[in-house]
């Protein structure tokens, strides 16, 4: 499924704010974890409306069990609105995403596993769930492999943008049974 | 060493000994045993109260949650001093060789554990280099829904993404598995207010 048409939040689409996300993002780039939260990115029926388009998405779970479990889909994004805010937050071309669209439910999991290390890269990932509890796991985290953490805080109708650079490994904390009625929805992709 | 002291007797005996190693050989998803009341319940008692002097740190990765004492080969207390040396003596060692027909050389890591609501260990191979035999002790009992259950995966290819066998941790087992690339295993998340305690490691050869 695609959306070629997406509603930014208008803060988002001043130029002022373009420029703070920008500057904000690429000055990251010398911390530990370069990367930016925007919060309420969506307006908010164009959230309410993305939550049921990949809400209804035909997801396949998909286990490695030395690696991941959780159920799948795909969603492409290309509306120019927002391939433009991203292509000049990041500073790359970017005429549309292509996303995997995230289930998580209770026993779900990503681990870090040789076999599977994606490039490096800046990671895009949608939070479409409102509520989440992260003491239930199902947390995407991102870790350096010397045992430092960044855990990326739930947050519904937020976008993240994070330079995945070769040190830097991402997993998906285990979702334990406090969660086990509920989902969590995420649309994440690498550019 | 007396063995006797620690382990019960029936399990030590020649006869014994033989109908375990073809057990273990035969046992799938892959070579493994579970031996009940293996260890005399007095020493639970003893074990029990010794772990309660222990530190356990909070253990946290992307493939755990659980908290562990650190390695206590290097700990002072006589009665886990007591336990090292029976699991590393020539005893022992000759017992688990003679099951497991696997060559040891006689070092061994040991921890303590314990895991609470929501902990968990996802699926792993244990695979580094000269680790020959995974072993846990159970030092308590846990009912089905308390979840904790040590979980065997199937063979690679075939039903890897599927849970083979469980174990229900009864105070005093011991189960033991060859690890190699097909020991994929987990202990599946506690899932009550309840503990998982076990005494755990590996023989080297």
């Amino acid at each position: 499924m695609a959306s070629d048409k997406v509603e930014l939040n208008p803060v988002y689409l001043k130029e002022e704010t373009k420029q703070k996300v920008r500057k904000s993002f690429l000055h990251s780039a010398q911390s530990d974890l370069p990367a930016v939260l925007l919060k309420d990115f969506f307006t908010k029926n164009f959230y309410e409306e993305l939550q049921k388009k990949v809400s209804s998405l035909h997801f396949t779970k998909d286990t490695v069990v030395l690696h991941h479990s959780y159920q799948i889909s795909k969603f492409t994004i290309s509306s120019p609105e927002f391939c433009e805010f991203l292509s000049f937050v990041t500073k790359k071309k970017i005429e549309k995403v292509n996303l995997s669209a995230y289930l998580l439910t209770w026993k779900d999991y990503q681990i870090l596993n040789d076999q599977y290390l994606e490039k490096s890269g800046i990671d895009i990932a949608i939070d479409l769930t409102d509520g989440w509890n992260p003491e239930w796991g199902g947390i995407v985290t991102y870790t350096d492999g010397k045992g430092t953490v960044y855990p990326l805080v739930p947050t519904g109708n937020s976008l993240a943008l994070i330079e995945r650079k070769r040190n830097l490994h991402k997993y998906i904390q285990y979702a334990n049974h406090y969660g086990k009625d509920k989902k969590r929805m995420l649309l994440v992709a690498t550019v | 060493m007396a063995l006797n002291n620690w382990f019960d007797p029936e399990y030590l005996t020649e006869k014994s000994v033989k109908k375990l190693q073809a057990a273990f050989a035969g046992n799938r998803p892959f070579p493994h045993l579970e031996l009940a009341h293996f260890l005399k319940g007095e020493k639970i008692v003893e074990l029990l109260k010794t772990l309660g002097e222990q530190e356990f740190s909070p253990h946290r990765s992307d493939l755990f949650q659980f908290a562990q004492t650190s390695d206590l080969l290097y700990t002072d207390d006589p009665v886990l001093k007591e336990f090292i040396s029976v699991l590393s003596s020539q005893e022992l060692l000759g017992f688990m060789k003679k099951i497991t027909n696997l060559k040891l050389n006689g070092k061994i890591d040991l921890f303590a554990s314990i895991y609470q609501d929501t902990d968990y260990l996802l699926p792993h191979d244990d695979q580094v280099p000269g680790r020959k035999i995974a072993f846990m002790f159970y030092l308590n009992g846990l009912e089905e829904n308390d979840g904790g259950t040590l979980a065997l995966y199937g063979p690679k290819n075939k039903n890897a993404d599927k849970i083979a066998k469980r174990f229900i941790p009864k105070a005093g087992t011991l189960i033991f598995f060859e690890v190699s690339g097909l020991s994929i295993h987990t202990v599946e998340e506690v899932l009550t207010d309840t503990q998982r305690i076990t005494l755990s490691g590996w023989f080297y050869g």
